[in-house]
């Protein structure tokens, strides 16, 4: 008798390969976004009504994002967090190439910028409102000095650390101090001063929340510290939420295509 | 020996380099005249960084005098030397094409600028890479990269040209492609090189002239006139036996005597 198993070979069912799948960067965000959500609904089962329902609160975002209140706050947190940013990053980004570049502005800058950044950020904004009031100004001020700290310490190190070897052929090939500058120096840094950057956004509006519970009467940290005082939790969760996807989308969405057309070279 | 007529593009009279009490170049004498390619030859750490550094006017020497093209640099009021570098590593700006690189070596240099574009194509054509004029050093081969380094060090009308070992880094098939062009590039633009190699037989293969360094602090042993007309092959036995005579010759300068002394006993 012949035997089969050596002179047929005989089609085998594959069974299909799921690496791909399993390994791709959204089958690891359905898994994040699930676990959230089954988490949240512990919660909710668990500590009701303290923790709100999945449902209610996407009703509650749905109805936030129809109602004009909700998009005044909006605009306004948005224009004091996009405000602090711009200035934290300009004077940060600005304070750290003179620490970074100049010895004697190090020796001078270098305690300060130590000791700003073991202040507690909520230290800044009570002092801000105690100095300036509860107007625009504090909230501003109490920011950019909260943030700048960060920014500036990100630069000045990086500074530090830039490939000495391009400095001296600048030097060598007589470019002049603009050029050093805009074309040796700053792209060195651009790395460092798009992480000082999405740093300083994040800050930025995590803070800004915390301003405008504190001090504000109106923008979006208002809004959800008036709706904790008045145990609406719903309302809490569902402003929050739409806040931190918003802020989301602008960090990963702007920021992202920014660093991605300047750092385009390393590809 | 023939008297040559050309007239000296950098000389450098009782250079001497300290830092502190320590010594790193003592007395140096020398002329490099006008298209001349000479070879710098020494051991490691005799002394060959100190000297670069003060032939691309980085630091001023502790001791004696440097001209370029007749006048004297590191006086007060002198400006500083009209020079083309390749260095041991490209030091291309990564985030700059190559026409962006070597447009910016040109910003600072006094060429007119409608002229660059024609020059910044001759010199790629020359050097074979025309079609990365757009491209990102970081898409390039080493070997492409320092073509590109040597292309912005000749670009820029030099007086004369320091190369800091530029081949060392490449593997042996790229070096030996790039030596052969490197002659027949400095022939056609007359360019005055001042050539820092370890490998004897790269200087005797590249050279109308080589200085051979004594161990450190630096003082020149010997000027060694390579007797081969060009162009040149790289396997010719001459050039072989060339490198063994100055082999023979650096042993003592080189401490290599007493290191096998040391060793055999």
């Amino acid at each position: 008798m012949p035997d089969i198993n050596s002179s047929i070979s005989l089609p085998m069912p594959r069974s299909r390969d799921w690496t791909p799948v399993l390994t791709s960067p959204w089958f690891s965000a359905v898994i994040a976004i699930g676990s959230i959500l089954a988490l949240w609904f512990v919660m909710a089962q668990a500590f009701r009504p303290w923790v709100p329902d999945i449902d209610a609160t996407l009703t509650e975002m749905w109805s936030n994002l129809q109602s004009a209140d909700f998009w005044a706050d909006f605009a306004l947190t948005l224009w004091r967090v996009l405000s602090a940013f711009a200035s934290a990053s300009l004077l940060g980004a600005a304070l750290g190439l003179l620490i970074g570049l100049n010895a004697r502005a190090e020796a001078f800058c270098q305690p300060l910028l130590a000791l700003a950044l073991a202040v507690p950020d909520p230290v800044y904004i009570i002092f801000a409102i105690l100095g300036l009031g509860t107007g625009e100004l504090a909230g501003f001020v109490a920011l950019t000095i909260a943030v700048l700290p960060f920014v500036a310490n990100i630069v000045r190190s990086n500074v530090q650390a830039r490939d000495m070897s391009l400095d001296e052929m600048a030097q060598i090939y007589h470019l002049p101090r603009g050029v050093r500058m805009s074309a040796v120096l700053i792209p060195q840094i651009v790395p460092a001063l798009l992480t000082a950057m999405r740093f300083s956004f994040a800050l930025s509006w995590k803070l800004v929340v915390v301003v405008e519970a504190i001090g504000q009467p109106d923008g979006i940290g208002a809004s959800i510290f008036n709706s904790f005082r008045l145990l609406r939790m719903r309302e809490v969760a569902a402003t929050a939420i739409l806040f931190i996807l918003a802020m989301q989308l602008l960090e990963r969405g702007v920021l992202g295509r920014v660093e991605k057309k300047l750092l385009r070279w390393r590809d | 020996m023939t008297h040559d007529a050309r007239p000296p593009v950098l000389k450098v009279t009782d250079l001497g380099v300290s830092y502190g009490d320590s010594e790193a170049v003592s007395r140096l004498d020398f002329e490099i005249r006008r298209g001349e390619f000479v070879a710098i030859l020494g051991p490691s750490g005799c002394g060959k960084s100190s000297m670069l550094n003060v032939l691309s006017g980085l630091n001023a020497p502790s001791r004696g005098r440097v001209f370029v093209e007749g006048a004297e640099l590191f006086r007060p009021g002198s400006t500083a030397p009209r020079l083309g570098y390749v260095f041991q590593s490209h030091r291309l700006l990564p985030w700059r094409t190559v026409r962006q690189n070597l447009e910016i070596a040109l910003a600072a240099s006094s060429v007119p600028k409608d002229s660059w574009d024609r020059r910044i194509d001759e010199i790629l054509s020359i050097l074979h890479i025309s079609q990365f004029k757009e491209s990102w050093p970081m898409r390039l081969s080493g070997g492409q990269r320092q073509r590109v380094s040597i292309a912005r060090a000749l670009l820029v009308d030099p007086a004369y040209i320091l190369m800091d070992e530029p081949l060392s880094t490449l593997d042996e098939v790229t070096a030996r492609a790039l030596r052969e062009e490197l002659t027949s590039i400095c022939q056609r633009t007359e360019a005055t090189v001042v050539f820092v190699t370890h490998s004897i037989r790269e200087a005797v293969f590249l050279a109308d002239r080589v200085l051979i360094l004594t161990r450190g602090p630096a003082r020149i042993h010997e000027d060694y006139t390579i007797p081969l007309d060009r162009p040149r092959d790289y396997d010719d036995p001459r050039i072989a036996e060339i490198e063994a005579d100055i082999v023979r010759r650096v042993q003592e300068p080189w401490g290599l005597v007493r290191q096998k002394e040391r060793h055999l006993a």
